[in-house]
This record gives C-alpha cells, sequence and structure tokens, in this order.
C-alpha cells in the first residue's frame, strides 16, 4: 500500500500567476510580494494546473514532488510570501479551493454594440469623464510638449466659444464627467471668465496656462483665481521665479514644472524648497534630444518593477483600459476632437460627445490602448508596468523598459 | 450616512432616465387564481372593482414626463424606455393600450426609444396576437406548467384554463414562429399541484423555453389566510431535491439552480473578480461608493408603476400604502422633495442593523417587503452577521469544489441585469 503523504498547493485569490515561456511570476496583490520562476520541469507542470481556471487555483503535489530541490524551494516562497497555502491531503474529500484572479467585465465594449445596434445606447456617454479644450495658442507654447502633457501649442487658431459652450452642455448627461480644463493663452481668449463661470455651473474647471502669459496678467490671474482651479505651466524656471517674487498669492495657484533632465530635476526641486511651493506636480517630457535621461531615470528596471504595489483592481484595470487616457476627450481650437493627440483625430466639435465617446471605444486607439502589443505581452510583468503613455508614442518606441524582453527573474 | 440621504435632485435624474414606466391597464382578470395577489390571501392592495385605467390620465403622465425628457434631451443619446402594460389581465383593455402606443409614437422624438412588454394570461392570445406581434410586445407568459400544475389558474367558473391557454400559445408559436422564439418568455408559480421540474421540462419539452420559477409571495399575508397559504406553498429548493433525477436538473438549470444562484452571487459580490462597467471597474466618482442602508430602489431608478386608480408607486410588487404621488383630473401630482423624504425615511429605519450587516454593500432586500415595516421595533429581512455570512462562503466554496466548471462558466457566460 502506498503511503506517501500527499499535499493540496493552492494559490490565494489575490496572487495572480503569469507563465511566459520558461518565466514564470507569482504576484500577490495584497502584500505585494512576488515570486519570479523559471517555468521549467516539474514547476512549469504544476504552474500549468493552477493557471487553468477549472482547477480552482490548487494542485496536487507529492512528497516526492516536494523533495525535488527546486520545487520545494519555489512551494517555501509561495508559503513564505503568502501567495499560497500547502496543505495536506488527508484524502478526507475537503479540498482547499480558490478563485483565480480573472477579470469579468460585464457591459464592455461588445455590450455597447450589441446596443448600438438596437438603436439604444444611452450609458456610453457615462465613460466620459473629462474635456480638455485648448482654446487658442501661446507663444509660449511647445508642440512637442503639447503631445504630451495638458500644454498649449504655438497655433494661430481660435476655439469658438459658443461651440465650446454647446459641447460641454451635450456632454453633462455623463454623471461621471468631472473635469473641464481649459487651455491656451487663456488672457487673450475673450470673454473668458464668463465662459469659465457658466461651465463651472456644469462641471468643475481647471485653467491651465504658462507661466510666461501668466507674468502678462497677474490682475487677472488673481482674480481667476479666487474663483477658480488655475494650473500655471512651467518650462522656464527663471519665469516661474519671477511670478513667485512678484506677488504673495500663490497659494491658491497649482504648478506643473516639466522636467527634462537631470539638471531641470535640481532646479525644479531648488525652486520648491525656497519657495515652500505647494500643489507641485513634476512632469518628465522628451524633448527629442534628452532620451539619456530617460533610459537613466524613467524607464523602470528589474528592483523598480519587483517594488510595485499594485492591488488585484489596478491589476485589472491595467488589463483592460489605458489609465491615462481613458474617459479624456482633447478638443484643439480648430475643432478638432481627439482621444489622444498622437493618433487620428475622433471627429469634430459639432459632433455629439456621446457619437465621439462610442466611436473611441469601438474603433479607436487610445482609450483601450493596453500593453498587450510585443515586446510587453511576452513579458511576465506584462500587467505591473503602467498603461502605454505618450512618451512611448513620441519617442517612437513600444516599451520604455530596461528589462531585456523583460525576463530577468 | 447623511449624505446618503437621496433629495428631489435623484428623483429627477430618476425620472429623466427612467427606464420602465408601468401601466395598471385594468384591475379586472378573467382568471380567478387561488395565490393571486391580489386574491384572497393577500392585504394592502386597493380593492379590485374592474377598473380601466383611464386614456386621459395616461397621457398627462406621459406629457410630464416628456417635458423632463425634452428638457434633458442631449444630442446622440437614445435611451431605451420599456412601456410595460400590466393587470389584472391587460388584454382586457387593448384600447387602452393602442392609444398609449400611438400616442407615444406620435410625440417628437427626445432621445428615448419605446418598446413595449407585457404579461398576460394569454386567455385572450388569439384574438390580440397580431396587435401584439406588429408593435414586438416582449411578452411573458404565465403558465404553471402542465394541466395539473395550472389547477389553481382557473376561469370565473372554476375550470381549469389550461387547454384554452395551451391552445392560444400554440398558435401563437406555429403562426409567428420567429417573434414567438425572440419575445416570447414563460412565468410560473410553484405550488402544491407542480413542481420545479414538471414546469421546467414541461415548458422546456413543449416550446424550447426555459420559464422563469417563483415560489408564492410570502408578503403581505392575511393573519386568518397564514394556514391555507401554507399548504399551497412548495419551497422552490426542496421542489427541486425531490425531483427524479435532481444533479441533471440542476446542471440543465443553470444559474436558475439556487445554490447555483447563491454561488452566483458570491462570484459577484465577494470575489473582487466582477464589475459591470468601466466606471465600476474604476470607482472614481461617488456616485459608485453610494451604499445608502438597504437594497432598496431609489424610487424611479428602475420603474414607474401607475395603478389603475393613478397612484404612483416605485413598483408594482409594493403595496399601495406606499405611493409617492397620483394623477388627479388635473395633472400629476409629485412632489419630488416628499418622495425623496418618505423613501429616506423608510429606508433608513434600518440604518442601525445595516451598519453591522454583512451583505451590505451587496443587499438585495427591499424594505418595502418586510412586513412590520411601520413597526418601531421592524427588523430586516434579510440580515446576516459575520457568522452566517462566513458560513455561506464556506458553503459557496464547497459547492464550487463539487462544481469546479461553473467558476468559468458563470464568468464567461453569464449576464446579471437589475
Amino acid at each position: 500500500m502506498n503511503t506517501m503523504k500527499k499535499y493540496w498547493l493552492v494559490l490565494s485569490p489575490d496572487t495572480f500567476i503569469w507563465l511566459k515561456g520558461e518565466n514564470g511570476l507569482l504576484y500577490q496583490s495584497v502584500n505585494h510580494t512576488q515570486v519570479p520562476f523559471k517555468n521549467v520541469g516539474t514547476i512549469k507542470s504544476l504552474a500549468g494546473q493552477l493557471d487553468d481556471i477549472d482547477n480552482l487555483y490548487r494542485v496536487e503535489l507529492t512528497e516526492e514532488m516536494l523533495q525535488q530541490p527546486e520545487v520545494n524551494g519555489w512551494v517555501r516562497q509561495i508559503v513564505d510570501k503568502q501567495c499560497g497555502r500547502l496543505l495536506e491531503n488527508n484524502g478526507t474529500g475537503n479540498r482547499p479551493a480558490s478563485m483565480k484572479p480573472v477579470l469579468k467585465l460585464q457591459d464592455g465594449v461588445k455590450y455597447y454594440e450589441w446596443l448600438h445596434r438596437q438603436g439604444i445606447d444611452g450609458c456610453v456617454i457615462q465613460n466620459l469623464h473629462e474635456v480638455v479644450f485648448y482654446l487658442n495658442g501661446s507663444a509660449s507654447g511647445d508642440d512637442v510638449l503639447h503631445r504630451q502633457l495638458v500644454y498649449p501649442s504655438t497655433t494661430d487658431a481660435v476655439a469658438d466659444r459658443e461651440k465650446v459652450i454647446r459641447f460641454v452642455k451635450e456632454s453633462k448627461v455623463s454623471p461621471f464627467l468631472s473635469k473641464l480644463s481649459l487651455a491656451g493663452n487663456l488672457l487673450v481668449f475673450p470673454h473668458l471668465e464668463e465662459m469659465a463661470e457658466e461651465l463651472q455651473a456644469i462641471c468643475p474647471v481647471k485653467l491651465y496656462i504658462t507661466v510666461e502669459d501668466a507674468l502678462n496678467g497677474l490682475p487677472q490671474l488673481k482674480e481667476w483665481a479666487d474663483k477658480l482651479s488655475v494650473q500655471i505651466l512651467v518650462n522656464d524656471f527663471p519665469s516661474l521665479e519671477m511670478l513667485l517674487d512678484a506677488n504673495g498669492w500663490c497659494a491658491g495657484l497649482q504648478f506643473t514644472l516639466v522636467v527634462t533632465s537631470v539638471q531641470t530635476y535640481e532646479a525644479a526641486t531648488g525652486i520648491i524648497n525656497k519657495y515652500g511651493l505647494e500643489h507641485v506636480e513634476l512632469v518628465p517630457a522628451y524633448t527629442g534630444e534628452n532620451l539619456p535621461f530617460f533610459e537613466d531615470c524613467i524607464y523602470p528596471d528589474a528592483g523598480e518593477l519587483a517594488g510595485v504595489s499594485l492591488s488585484k483592481k489596478d491589476i485589472f484595470i491595467r488589463q483592460t483600459l489605458n489609465v491615462t487616457d481613458f474617459g479624456k476627450l482633447y478638443i484643439e481650437p480648430d475643432g478638432k476632437v481627439y482621444a489622444n493627440l498622437d493618433n487620428a483625430p475622433l471627429g469634430m466639435i459639432d459632433d455629439s460627445p456621446h457619437d465621439l465617446v462610442y466611436k473611441e471605444l469601438t474603433e479607436g486607439h487610445s482609450w483601450l490602448h493596453i500593453r498587450d502589443q510585443e515586446p510587453c505581452r511576452e513579458c511576465v510583468y506584462q500587467w505591473l508596468c503602467p498603461s502605454p503613455s505618450n512618451y512611448e508614442r513620441v519617442i517612437g518606441r513600444p516599451d520604455l523598459c530596461k528589462m531585456a524582453m523583460g525576463n530577468e527573474a | 450616512m447623511e449624505n446618503l440621504k437621496i433629495s428631489s435632485k435623484d428623483i429627477a435624474y430618476n425620472l429623466v432616465h427612467l427606464p420602465q414606466l408601468v401601466f395598471e391597464v385594468t384591475d379586472a382578470c378573467n382568471l380567478r387564481c387561488k395565490y393571486c395577489g391580489y386574491a384572497d390571501l393577500y392585504e394592502g392592495y386597493d380593492k379590485r372593482e374592474n377598473l380601466k385605467f383611464p386614456f386621459h390620465k395616461a397621457k398627462l403622465l406621459i406629457d410630464y414626463l416628456h417635458v423632463l425628457w425634452q428638457e434633458n434631451e442631449c444630442g446622440g443619446v437614445v435611451e431605451p424606455v420599456s412601456i410595460g402594460f400590466y393587470g389584472g389581465e391587460p388584454l382586457l383593455n387593448v384600447p387602452f393600450i393602442e392609444e398609449v402606443i400611438a400616442y407615444l409614437e406620435g410625440l417628437p422624438p427626445v432621445g428615448k426609444k419605446f418598446h413595449y412588454n407585457m404579461t398576460t394570461n394569454a386567455m385572450l392570445l388569439d384574438k390580440y396576437m397580431d396587435f401584439l406581434v406588429e408593435k414586438e410586445f416582449r411578452l411573458l407568459i404565465s403558465l404553471d406548467g402542465d394541466k395539473e400544475g395550472q389547477g389553481y389558474r382557473v376561469d370565473a367558473a372554476g375550470r381549469n384554463s389550461f387547454d384554452r391557454v395551451f391552445a392560444n400559445i400554440c398558435l401563437l408559436r406555429d403562426r409567428y414562429p420567429e417573434y414567438f422564439d425572440k419575445f416570447v418568455m414563460f412565468n410560473s408559480v410553484l405550488h402544491n399541484k407542480n413542481s420545479v421540474e414538471s414546469i421546467f421540462h414541461f415548458i422546456k419539452n413543449t416550446f424550447g423555453k426555459e420559464p422563469s420559477i417563483s415560489p408564492l409571495n410570502n408578503s403581505g399575508i392575511r393573519k386568518d389566510k397564514v394556514e391555507e397559504f401554507q399548504r399551497t406553498y412548495r419551497n422552490y429548493a426542496q421542489s427541486i431535491r425531490e425531483a427524479t433525477n435532481c444533479e441533471a436538473l440542476k446542471t440543465e438549470m443553470f444559474i436558475k439552480e439556487p445554490g447555483t444562484k447563491l454561488l452566483l452571487d458570491y462570484i459577484y459580490n465577494e470575489s473582487g473578480n466582477v464589475y459591470y462597467t468601466f466606471n465600476h471597474l474604476l470607482n472614481s466618482s461617488k456616485h459608485l461608493s453610494y451604499s445608502p442602508p438597504t437594497g432598496t430602489c431609489t424610487p424611479f431608478s428602475k420603474k414607474m408603476f401607475v395603478t389603475v386608480k393613478g397612484r404612483i408607486l416605485q413598483c408594482e410588487r409594493i403595496n399601495h400604502e406606499f405611493a409617492l404621488g397620483y394623477i388627479s383630473d388635473k395633472g400629476v401630482e409629485l412632489d419630488w422633495d416628499k418622495a425623496a423624504q418618505q423613501h429616506n425615511g423608510y429606508v433608513f429605519r434600518y440604518e442601525r442593523q445595516c451598519r453591522s450587516c454583512a451583505h451590505r454593500k451587496a443587499c438585495s432586500q427591499c424594505v418595502y417587503q418586510i412586513d412590520d415595516i411601520q413597526e418601531e421595533t421592524t427588523k430586516c429581512n434579510s440580515y446576516c452577521s459575520d457568522k452566517q455570512a462566513e458560513q455561506m462562503n464556506t458553503y459557496c466554496m464547497a459547492y464550487l469544489d463539487r462544481h469546479p466548471e461553473l467558476y468559468r462558466r458563470i464568468l464567461k457566460e453569464v449576464v446579471v441585469r437589475g
């Protein structure tokens, strides 16, 4: 009679298992620990069984298997890092079971397409969360930055005020619309304050203006800052110091400081400390000439990926949609509407917001642009990396990664 | 929890996006079903007086809603509105139904697409099927299974309605097979003259449809009728257990089987793997973290029900004393503030119980189904302690262990709508 002991290895429902060729990774989304492993031999067979959803995240182990050093070390790591449990299989039928973390998004794009075929698609517009209106260009605008963050371009075009208001009124049917951004050289846009207040009655409004433009109208800026949220865009730090030296009412302002090198990063932090600035975000930007800065300071490496702290839901989100782009429309002064300024326009400001949202969800390349392409889809860190960003589009690479196919495990 | 109370703004929002408007077309019926919610076993409803809904009142209500819809119309957005015709037996007042539909279809477009539904006993189906098919009515036919199962669905003379109903359904199927396939469903009541197995197999084998089977409503029983109710009542899960081949029936019924339904609820509510929409997944808005006491719908978030006497309720399944407004000869009397306050008043009676209830985030208890709601000591029927929840979770995982394929099937095949 065979008296060899048997065990159940069962993974936690909070643990993800990713298998890519000879590489495997377990990621525990509550305590954020990882178990990278070589997906070969007995481990490959065991991991494959765990990965099969119908096995309820459990696999039977024999004592003989556990005596294999690789398997033993792997199982020990799984247990020690609370990615799973090892239980004796006493044959009583009380088998452990667990539900592999697989997302079910009930009403996704297919549902919207089905509704559309029935001629009823009212809920699609609920995916519109933010609209960025570029009202005009600016002499201090920057066409490269414009493609990476909310920053004015240098265009001469000027938005049609009535069309902006109509678009917002048509968008308000989305209960999830939570932000309207107005950007450009706002000081020269006719009746800006009046329009902003009208829009504010529908949805919170934020103004974006470069620090150079702001310096040309400080009294006006102060008036706006008393009523509205104002974000100062800074790509020229001496101008920022001028602004900060010129007045004592900056408490209500928020700042975006563009960082393109180690030197600009140091300059930015120096100003933040000198003036005690609050409400500041440092945003890296690609200039076309600073790739080494991105490679050294922005691209994630194995150490950074090992320190990722994402919840199960964070991972599901990354598997489903683009965290940066989803829910946002950008409208240029010439009326063209984009889901991302690096992709083709979706339509014009004269189109209904509903139709634009439907088009982006069903045909677009921005809101649902996830990290599912080569080489990322062959990498076990695929879903621990951020959503694809504008930097990748501007730099022209499918990933910003030092992982050499990502598999340094 | 104060900020979870609803206001007139919520009522307005719900009316603007009203998904379903249901008219009690008539309180008359050509059957005398023993277990009917308006019959002897139950209390709390207006006395049945063979009334018919007057069209001019329906017009007043439609105009009232149409103004709201017009004011809030947004380009490109077309929302579905289901117009329901409820009874009594709605086919006893078809002229009203025809007038309502003609009126709705003659109104200027306001970003709404109307479709129609009806629950019928099918006694008059032969007479009106052409009209129902033309308007693509979603038809829910009440049929309790075979002739024996239909035994409580009798006419005024006490005769079993099965032969006539069955003939009418067959006629519809034969004359309009595509319509029948797409738009017809069955609803059955479980009692001591039928069983889940007999109902399910009779309807599936005869018409190729899986019926919805409900036990008798156990809310609002007259005190002097409790014994009679208990004799007539049959427990759903028990009836499945008593089936000839219980396991085969369970597999065939999939999520209509109570154990699988429990597992479905567990996976939807407790696994953290199921999200209804992109917004639900992102959970970026206060709208989705909204978790007021109990699972009671906010008024008009799912439907508006209007009784034959013009009372406006949020659902046909609740006692008429909870009406939120009414339609007079002059117009619609619906005070949004008052409706919100009434809702808050009843729902927040259970606030303290909800705080410690393990099901508070996935509650489906409607407060209006709690019989002692007016009592100060009222207790929620669905309160669940942590220990009970733990036991339920253990039960669900053990059930899943016995049917491991159900996790994949539920994730892939099931869609849950409110």
